[in-house]
This record gives structure tokens, C-alpha cells and sequence, in this order.
């Protein structure tokens, strides 16, 4: 997947779905299991490079070490991936993009950011399908010959690595930056892979769909030429998945879509990658997303409360009030932290409701009296013309 | 004396020259605003230049303006003092390389602070800090005015932890932010206490713009 | 510096790689893994000869890991700062005002040695067809990224976690690919380092 340093859906515009023909046979009769290349030829190369990378990523503060999380995503990576999965380390990394990658030498790597968009098992199983064929079919490895070869890359090493010396591996074109011809493959394989284990292929397409809508979220998005999500393909790509879906379905196939287990996993999460989500500083995409999510789950109250602060710190046109209605929703919806109360004396003290606002963060305060910001809202307090 | 604040971005590269700011009283940072140094930083100026073979950190780029500083004892990475003063409405702190004009956070004089603390702290994602957090927003004194005071943390792409701490304060429908980043294994400890003094000898004008005598 | 008796090595830093042609640097698995070993067995010789146990630092805490991090950073101001007269900082006139912190003594503790040391090495070797462009471009004045040898080797008290010693290496001619010259850059690197 090619991914950027900063904001953007760029799993989207990695995606690409073209293929025409029936379905295809098991992927796994390329790379054979436990393979590991010689260290003088080129791909020994990439795989020393890769696996210097790796060990950057396992000394890395941002890498998850929950137990309960990475077991989970393992099981679901194991499955798909077959005699493969003792080739394959995974490794959760806490960084709001959107993005899973499995890199030539078994080190795969899954952001919470993509966690955080997946809205069941099904979905998150399509990606990393995806991803496990990108790997078994070596694609990496075609690109890092093209590139090495074509005049013009330099490759910085850094001293320490981390997921910076990742992200300059993608960056400079050497690592997971696919061709269209390997993201449909990718796609073929990972639809066989998804059906094969028994998932309901459609959510695949919901997936990308929702990606495509995020994106779109943003209006002063640049589309460099490695953003290939221009709508008519992404169009026809669903279409087609849909239908091949579709095809399945009627096959009395069995489909597990696995909304349940996916939530229980990722709940305790959540508002922690919901936080790191604003980090982006994209926060119409942000307003984007959470909706999506709360079209799923329209009772929740800490979706509702995420809402509000995504249109808060948007602040466009009509945000005042579409925060306010989402901090509402939140307050009458389970689960919503206390700061729903905050949002909305923040919103309102700027909209001029003094008294509203001075409410607000009194119940604030009174939920939460030992808050961190406590002088702060009652600076707000005062400016209110209110005391606590 | 008055201390000439010279063109960003930052850092002494092997052709630009650092300028060592002394630790005398009232030095001049920009929008009518001294502080006090404390000890002996070195002025960094000049742009940011990699030595092959060696990694970047943080990629800082500071918008060409006569108010912003940055101020360091060991070299950037370890400890660096940065100083964004009178930026004005539609302007973002400063804007990161690979950041596009159009994507950059822009303060707004109807900002509260809870607004201030989230432009900086989308502003510093935006320019490569992994797991950013903020905390503890409490007003406090900037000068004679009401500022703001919050503390960071941050992991940097390397993948070295960092800390840090921001004062702020919006006179005049301007901003004015000094932040302070060190890294989080000694350095941040070695002067943290060096920069709360720095903070609390923030000296403003009480009439606008005034600059003190030369 | 009173005689130690241990000193743990961080994992060095060590990539080499080709030049080709058209200027790029393509990394080499096969070259570096040789460096790597012909390193570390030159090391152990030295440190045998002057009665100094070297342990390697395996299972680091992630404490361990930021240090080394720490370390990294401080290298490049050393590198950055005191080679170059011009980007001097005040007060920092050489790599010894550096310092880890005292944060040090875990490994310390742990490993039961008195020192870290620390090593780092690019090495970049031009193919025969870039030979031809060198020669080429020296003839008609272009500047060309040449093959070069850079690195350094620092040495660090974990009592104190102060810098004690730096060695900046640049060299043209370097070559970690084979015995005799890669001893030859060993020496260049760990020359009078008090151990």
C-alpha cells in the first residue's frame, strides 16, 4: 500500500479493482513457505533492508503491545495467509493513517487508523487479504528491482529507524508501491482469500466505498498522480466487486460478517484512535468518517461525542450548530464522556450563548470535578460571566 | 542591546553560521515581547541541512517572518526553544514541507484557547510528530495579560520520545507561542525548570507594538 | 580513566553499499553482513589484547532502545556542530560536553560494564561504469556524490552517561569488504580511544 507521511486516505488510491476474469485460483503457489533469498542478489537486498526496518518498528514507541488486540488481528492474518502464517510476523502500530502493509520479508504491519475505519471483521479481513497477496506474489519485490534501476533514487538511511526509515522505503518508491495490473491481482487474490474463509465479500466493497467518501470529504484534497482513486474506476471497481459478491451470496455461501467480535476487540480502543484521529488535522475527513461509523452504530454516545468535536474544530459554515446537535445526540446517547458538556459550552460561548455555555460547563464540572483543564473552564466560567 | 531576530528555517548547516544569544535581561523576540533567556542558548539560523548518511528528524519550516526564533544548548532533536510571535489571522504557526498551502491550520483571532492548543497540536502532527498528546491547558500570566500554558508529548518518526511545554497568549487579535521540546530522556528534565523561569519573565508592552530602546 | 573491565556493545550501525552508474546508492546485503562480522571480530581482538571484556547488549528494554536513540541524536549534533566551525554551539566545543544522562545506570546495572560503545559506518563502493562517470566528470569539472567511507565510534560512561570519547571517520578509500583493509578501517575508527 502506498501510504504518504501525512494526511489522506491513500489506501483508496492504492486500491484498484479491474479484473474481468472468473475467479481465480489459490494464490500461494509463488512464494513457497518459509522461503528466504540469498543475501547477494537483490532481493536478499530488499529483505536485509526490509529487516532492518523491522527491527525499527519493534523498538518503536508507537508499536501496540496490547495482547488482547494483536492476538486478535494475528488469528484473523493467520487464517487468511494458511501454511504462510509462520512466515508472517504482525505488528500493530499506533499512527492515525489508514493503512495495512505486508512487507516482502513477513513483517506486516497494520495502523490503528485502519482499525479504526474497519467496521467489522469482514472488512478488516478484505484489506489484510489484499495485503497477504501483494506479499505471496512478491510484488514488492518487481517494483524494488524497476526502481533501484531507474536513475534518480537515493536511498537515506537513517541512523535510528523507526517507521520513518519505513516511510522512506515507500516514499522513495521501493517498498509497496503497486502498478494497477498488482493492485487487481491483489484485489482477486484477496476476494478468494475473504470467500475462501467464509466472509462476506461485500463488506469489502462497503469498505472502500466509505474510504472513497472520506477522501472526497476533503475539498482542497491534492491528487498527485499516485492518488488513482478518480471515480469512474473506483466505480466500476465497486460495481464489479459488488457483483462478484453478489455472485457468491447466491451460492448459499456461508458469510460471516462478524460485527460483534470486531467491536468487542476494538471497543477499548476506540476513543483512544479517535483522539489520534485529529492529529491528521483533517478534520472534514474526520467529520466524514465518524459518520460513516455512527451509521452503523447510531447509539453511541462516544461516536456522537467525536462527532461534535470533529465539526467543532472544523468550524465551517453551519459547524456551530451541527456540533452542538452531535454533543446533544452524544448526552442522549450511552456512553458519552462528560466532556460532551464541555464541547458544548465551547461551542456555545463562541456563538454568544453566554448563559447556555455557563450551563454547560458547570455540569462539566460537576461530573468531572477533578478534571485536568478545571482552571481553564473556569476561565471560561468567568468569561461567561459566570462563576463555578 | 537589541538582538537582531534573523530569517528562518532553522538550524546551523554546514554553510549558514549560529549566532549565540547572550544571558542578559530583555531579549527582543518579536510583537513587543522580551523574556528574560537564563542561560546561554545559541541562536540557530540557517536551513535545515541533512549530513549524508545521517537521518532527519522532525522537518521544521518556518514561514520567512522577522518574529519567529529558535533557540537551542545542544542541538536540535535534544532541546530547542521556539518562538512564533505576532501571527495573525489566516496565518498558521509555520508550515512543514510536504504540508500544501491549502492544508495548513490558520489561526482566527475568535480562537479560544482550547482552539489554540488544537492549531499547534494539529500543526506539529501535520509536521511528522507521532502520537501527539496534550494536557493540562491552564491559564496563567503573559506579562500583564492572560496567557495560556499546556504540556506535549510526542514521538518523533525516529521513534525517539520527546517533551514538551507551550505558552501562549492572543493580544491584539495577534498570537504570540513559545514552545519548548526536549528530548524526554534527560534533556527535557535537564531544563525544563530553566524554561519555566523563561516563561514567567515574558515582559509585553502595555501600549502596542512597542519595541524597547535599542 | 581507571582500567575497566566491561564494555557493552550497542549492535553496530553498519550498511554498505554500490554506487552505480546512474548515482544510485543500492544497498548490499552481502557486503554489509561480511562488514558486520569482520567489525566485530576486529573489535573483540583489540579489547582481548588490552584485557577488556566486551559483552554484546541483547534483550534491550525499551528504555534501553531510547537511549540508543538518544544516542543517535547526540551523534549527529557532534557531527554537526563541533566538525563545523561555523554551526558551533555555544558551550560545545567538542563531542566530551555531550551527555545520555544519568538514565545510563540501568544498563549499567544490567550488563555489569563500565562503558557503551557505539558504532556507526556507511560505506559506499562505485561500480566499474561508475568509475568511468567519476573519471568523466572530474575531467569536465562536475561535482559527482563520490564513494566515500563515513562513520564514527563513540564511547560512553554509564555512570554518567557522558560522551568520553568520539572518533569521526571520512575516508575515500576505505573498504569493509575484506580482511586486511577492513582491519585498516577498524583501526582508523577505534584510533586512540583510551581502551
Amino acid at each position: 500500500m502506498r501510504f504518504g507521511r501525512s494526511v489522506g486516505i491513500v489506501f483508496a488510491a492504492a486500491l484498484l479493482w479491474g479484473g474481468t476474469g472468473s475467479v481465480q485460483a489459490a494464490v500461494s503457489e509463488v512464494l513457497p513457505p518459509g522461503y528466504r533469498p540469498a543475501l547477494d542478489t537483490e532481493e536478499g537486498g530488499l529483505w536485509a533492508l526490509v529487516d532492518r526496518q523491522e527491527a525499527g518498528v519493534k523498538a518503536s514507541p508507537t508499536l501496540v503491545t496490547d495482547e488482547a488486540l494483536n492476538t486478535y488481528v494475528r488469528k484473523i492474518i493467520c487464517d487468511l495467509a494458511g501454511e504462510h502464517c509462520a512466515s508472517l510476523r504482525v505488528y500493530v502500530v499506533d499512527d492515525p493513517s489508514s493503512n495495512a502493509m505486508a512487507a516482502p520479508n513477513g513483517m506486516v504491519i497494520v495502523w490503528t487508523g485502519l482499525l479504526l475505519r474497519c467496521q467489522n471483521e469482514a472488512e478488516l479481513a478484505f484489506v489484510l487479504g489484499h495485503e497477504i497477496t501483494h506479499y505471496l506474489k512478491r510484488h514488492s519485490l518487481l517494483n524494488f528491482q524497476k526502481t533501484v534501476h531507474t536513475a534518480g533514487t537515493f536511498l537515506p538511511l537513517s541512523i535510528a529507524t523507526g517507521l520513518g526509515g519505513l516511510l522512506q522505503l515507500v516514499g522513495s518508491g521501493m517498498l509497496a508501491s503497486y502498478s494497477r495490473d498488482q493492485e487487481r491481482e491483489a484485489d482477486a487474490g484477496g476476494f478468494d482469500l475473504i470467500v475462501g474463509k467464509g466472509y462476506d465479500a461485500r463488506q469489502g466493497a462497503f469498505f472502500m466505498a466509505n474510504t472513497a467518501e472520506e477522501e472526497d470529504a476533503s475539498p482542497n484534497r491534492t491528487k498527485s498522480s499516485a492518488y488513482l482513486s478518480s471515480h469512474p474506476e473506483m466505480k466500476e471497481r465497486l460495481t464489479v466487486l459488488t457483483k462478484r459478491a453478489d455472485d457468491v451470496e447466491t451460492q448459499a455461501h456461508a458469510s460471516i460478517v462478524g460485527a460483534e467480535p470486531y467491536r468487542a476487540a476494538i471497543g477499548p480502543h476506540r476513543a483512544a484512535w479517535l483522539e489520534e484521529e485529529f492529529n491528521r488535522g483533517d478534520y472534514a475527513q474526520s467529520v466524514a468518517m465518524i459518520t460513516q461509523l455512527l451509521k452503523a452504530e447510531p447509539q453511541s454516545g462516544e461516536l456522537h461525542y467525536y462527532l461534535g468535536e470533529a465539526y467543532r474544530r472544523r468550524n465551517a459554515n453551519g459547524d456551530s450548530a451541527n456540533a452542538m446537535a452531535a454533543y446533544r445526540a452524544a448526552i442522549a446517547a450511552t456512553g458519552a464522556p462528560s466532556a460532551a458538556h464541555r464541547g458544548l459550552g465551547l461551542v456555545a460561548l463562541k456563538a454568544g450563548q453566554k448563559n447556555f455555555a455557563r450551563d454547560e460547563f458547570q455540569k462539566y464540572l460537576s461530573l468531572t470535578p477533578m478534571a485536568s483543564d478545571r482552571t481553564t473552564v473556569e476561565y471560561y466560567l468567568a468569561t461567561a460571566g459566570g462563576s463555578p | 542591546m537589541k538582538i537582531r531576530i534573523l530569517l528562518l528555517p532553522v538550524v546551523c548547516g554546514v554553510l549558514a553560521a549560529c549566532q549565540s544569544v547572550q544571558g542578559e535581561r530583555a531579549t527582543y523576540v518579536g510583537d513587543g515581547i522580551t523574556v528574560d533567556p537564563q542561560i546561554e542558548w545559541t541562536h540557530a539560523i540557517g536551513p535545515r541541512e541533512s549530513i549524508p548518511g545521517l537521518g532527519l528528524d522532525r522537518l521544521l519550516f518556518l514561514t520567512a517572518r522577522d518574529t519567529t526564533s529558535v533557540w537551542t544548548i545542544d542541538g536540535l532533536g535534544l532541546d530547542e526553544l521556539l518562538f512564533f510571535t505576532g501571527v495573525t489571522a489566516g496565518d498558521p504557526l509555520f508550515r512543514s514541507p510536504g504540508v500544501d498551502k491549502k492544508d495548513v491550520i490558520a489561526y482566527n483571532a475568535t480562537m479560544l484557547p482550547d482552539d489554540v492548543m488544537e492549531m499547534i497540536a494539529g500543526t506539529l502532527g501535520k509536521a511528522g510528530s507521532q502520537q501527539l498528546r496534550t494536557s493540562m491547558l491552564r491559564p496563567v500570566r503573559f506579562g500583564t495579560v492572560t496567557g495560556f500554558r499546556f504540556d506535549l508529548a510526542y514521538t518523533t518518526q525516529d521513534g525517539l520520545e520527546m517533551k514538551g511545554m507551550a505558552l501562549f497568549a492572543q493580544r491584539q487579535k495577534k498570537l504570540d507561542v513559545i514552545l519548548f521540546f526536549a528530548a524526554s530522556e534527560h534533556y527535557f528534565g535537564q531544563y525544563s525548570s530553566t524554561v519555566e523561569k523563561i516563561f514567567s519573565s515574558v515582559q509585553v508592552p502595555d501600549l502596542p507594538a512597542a519595541k524597547p530602546a535599542a | 580513566m581507571t582500567s575497566p573491565k566491561r564494555i557493552v556493545m550497542i549492535e553496530p550501525d553498519v550498511q554498505l553499499m554500490e554506487l552505480d552508474a546512474g548515482g544510485i546508492h543500492e544497498p548490499r546485503a552481502d557486503w554489509t553482513k561480511v562488514a558486520q562480522t569482520f567489525i566485530e571480530q576486529d573489535l573483540r581482538v583489540h579489547f582481548a589484547k588490552s584485557g577488556v571484556e566486551l559483552v554484546n547488549a541483547d534483550r534491550p528494554t525499551p528504555r534501553d532502545i531510547q537511549l540508543v536513540k538518544l544516542h543517535a541524536v547526540v551523534a549527529k549534533a557532534i557531527l554537526t556542530h563541533v566538525y563545523n566551525r561555523k554551526a558551533r554551539l555555544r558551550n560545545k566545543a567538542s563531542p566530551l560536553d555531550w551527555t545520555l544522562g544519568r538514565g545510563t545506570n540501568e544498563m549499567r546495572d544490567r550488563y555489569g560494564a563500565d562503558y557503551a560503545l557505539f558504532i556507526f559506518v556507511r560505506d559506499s563502493h562505485a561500480t566499474a561504469n561508475r568509475q568511468w562517470v567519476q573519471a568523466l566528470g572530474n575531467l569536465a569539472g562536475a561535482r559527482l556524490d563520490i564513494a566515500t567511507q563515513q562513520g564514527f565510534a563513540s564511547l560512553v560512561d554509564l555512570r554518567t552517561g557522558n560522551i568520553v570519547w568520539f572518533n569521526r571517520l571520512i575516508s575515500a578509500h576505505g573498504d569493509l569488504r575484506t580482511e586486511e583493509p577492513a582491519q585498516r578501517t577498524v583501526d582508523a575508527l577505534i584510533k586512540d580511544m583510551p581502551l
